[in-house]
């Protein structure tokens, strides 16, 4: 029943015990003897693989169960794989292709002097053979574009100076728009800006989000960062004041306060009126002293009226 | 039809043989699956949208083609399909026939280091206008990987990299200096691997750990082992027929000596 591997170990006296470790013990000298003399093994002449084969030959008699027959296995690969290499070894052309002949003859066939002393390198016209060798390639013809690529990505060798002169051109390029663009920038954004000024103050005084009932004035306009913007400020408030979308009065304590006007700044309302129809003027004057007075005094360190910087430099 | 069993260091090659034309791909079955899902997902994309992915794939491939060295398959998605890497078999074929009818270049895919890459192979054979589409300083180059080439044929495929070296000295070339013509000789050896003409192999053999050279894929694709032969006999001056063993396997399997 369990003797169906072949001849088992199970009924093996011990007789038999003894032979197959005799059998292991030789196969692994064997082994190892090929594998030290191997570089003697491979010279043309040497018949040491022979002997090798018939050894095997005579252990492999002995052998009856598989792990001493894989052991044989492996000692005749590699027998095999040295056979090979001696019979690589021999020569068996007529003429041997010796390198270095063939390297004395390319030289002779590339006009150079043939080396009296092994310092002397030999001035070889390396192009005729080039011209000779060229007939037998078969190459694609290479794609070069006259001005360069515009946009290739997988030259990546490129890449690294073509960066440094990306970051130099647009400099150059950007300097040319604002010429074309700024006419139509300046009629925009006046209204733009009158209606940011005006969603400000919406923002300011909402019953539920804001934080006065009315704005005074002055820390209203006033951006402590920038004199240009407070002015521009001023400007577009008078704006909304002139289109009585607010009102700009003075509060009890007499400080210029402004205030959204729900009537459009008409005293007796007439419909279809954008006008204020009760127009007073009053001239404000602002300069760079006043400007830091009100910074001073009124302890302003933010600009109520948000603004985004667009004059990019 | 694989008449190139190369040994297992190589990796497979699926149709990157020398003798037979390579325009179809789909062989074997996962190729003609991966070509029948990229079917599919053709049909999703207009006409127009799959015409143009060809066109800048054949675009892609023909520069690329420039430094001799082959195109990444990885590339290909990234550059050229993007999020339509699923296209790529039948967008290759576009281009492949836009190449092929135009001119007449095979796109060859070839195997290595479990990567796939692609090159362009000319069809029209002539020699004469080979030798005058050549730059100077490509035709020294040229001709020192031709006598490379020669050396590791004559060695049956098999050659060590410091048998070439101790030959070189006769020419000229030493590996630690700077030639006049070719610079640092080992830096060129290893443009010539890059762009697949040699192969380096790493291997234990009876001398010990040796670095052996062979033919690379674009060699065997772009010039022929009989010319090689003959080229080495009329530079021998004798009789090619001498050495049969390279005689008698040219474009043919030559076995590599498994160690």
């Amino acid at each position: 029943m369990s003797q169906s591997n072949g001849n088992g170990a199970e009924d093996a006296s011990s007789s038999d015990q003894a032979d197959s470790t005799d059998l292991r013990f030789r196969y692994r000298k064997l082994l190892f003897q090929t594998k030290e003399k191997r570089s003697e093994l491979v010279r043309p002449e040497s018949t040491g693989l022979l002997e090798t084969l018939e050894e095997m030959n005579v252990l492999f008699s002995r052998v009856k169960n598989p792990r001493e027959a894989v052991y044989d296995s492996n000692v005749l690969k590699l027998t095999s794989e040295l056979g090979l290499e001696q019979a690589d070894n021999l020569q068996t052309n007529m003429t041997v292709f010796d390198r270095n002949i063939f390297a004395e003859k390319l030289v002779t066939f590339m006009d150079g002097r043939c080396r009296g002393s092994q310092r002397e390198k030999p001035e070889l016209d390396w192009s005729k053979l080039g011209k000779y060798a060229a007939t037998m390639f078969n190459v694609t013809a290479k794609l070069d574009l006259i001005y360069g690529p515009l946009a290739m990505e997988s030259i990546a060798k490129h890449r690294a100076a073509r960066e440094r002169n990306v970051q130099r051109k647009p400099t150059e390029a950007e300097k040319k728009k604002p010429q074309q663009l700024q006419q139509e920038e300046q009629e925009e954004s006046t209204t733009k800006e009158v209606q940011r000024v005006l969603k400000a103050i919406h923002k300011l005084t909402d019953p539920d989000q804001g934080t006065y009932k009315h704005v005074p004035f002055f820390e209203f306009i006033t951006d402590p960062t920038s004199f240009p913007t407070t002015i521009e400020n001023m400007f577009h408030l008078s704006f909304l004041v002139k289109d009585g979308k607010v009102k700009l009065y003075l509060d009890d304590d007499n400080t210029p306060v402004v205030k959204i006007d729900v009537n459009n700044g008409a005293v007796t309302s007439t419909p279809g009126s954008t006008r204020a129809v009760n127009p007073s003027q009053v001239v404000i004057s602002m300069t760079i002293q006043k400007w830091n007075d009100l910074i001073d005094e009124f302890n302003i360190t933010k600009a109520m009226i948000p603004n985004i910087k667009r004059r990019g430099k | 039809m694989s008449q190139n069993k190369r040994a297992k260091t190589n990796g497979g090659l699926d149709d990157a043989q020398p003798s037979t034309s390579s325009s179809n791909t789909s062989q074997s079955t996962p190729d003609a699956r991966a070509l029948a899902r990229s079917e599919q997902a053709k049909a999703q994309l207009s006409a127009t949208d799959v015409k143009k992915l060809e066109v800048e794939l054949a675009r892609f491939l023909l520069f690329a083609d420039k430094k001799n060295i082959p195109t990444k398959k990885q590339d290909i998605v990234k550059h050229v399909l993007k999020e339509h890497s699923r296209l790529l078999p039948s967008v290759l074929e576009g281009a492949r026939k836009y190449l092929k009818q135009t001119f007449d270049y095979s796109v060859c895919e070839v195997e290595y280091n479990k990567n796939k890459y692609y090159i362009l192979r000319n069809n029209i054979v002539l020699p004469e206008l080979q030798q005058l589409t050549r730059p100077a300083h490509a035709l020294s180059q040229l001709a020192l990987l031709t006598i490379i080439l020669s050396m590791i044929h004559m060695a049956n495929n098999a050659l060590d990299e410091a048998d070439l070296w101790e030959t070189l000295k006769i020419l000229g070339i030493d590996k630690s200096e700077t030639h006049v013509d070719f610079g640092e000789a080992d830096k060129l050896l290893n443009e010539f691997v890059k762009q697949m003409y040699i192969e380096k192999h790493k291997l234990t053999t009876s001398k010990g750990l040796v670095t052996q050279l062979r033919w690379g894929m674009r060699a065997y694709h772009e010039v022929k082992m009989s010319d090689i032969l003959l080229f080495v006999a009329s530079i021998y001056d004798v009789d090619a027929s001498v050495w049969k063993k390279q005689f008698s396997s040219h474009d043919g399997a030559m076995e590599t000596p498994s160690l």
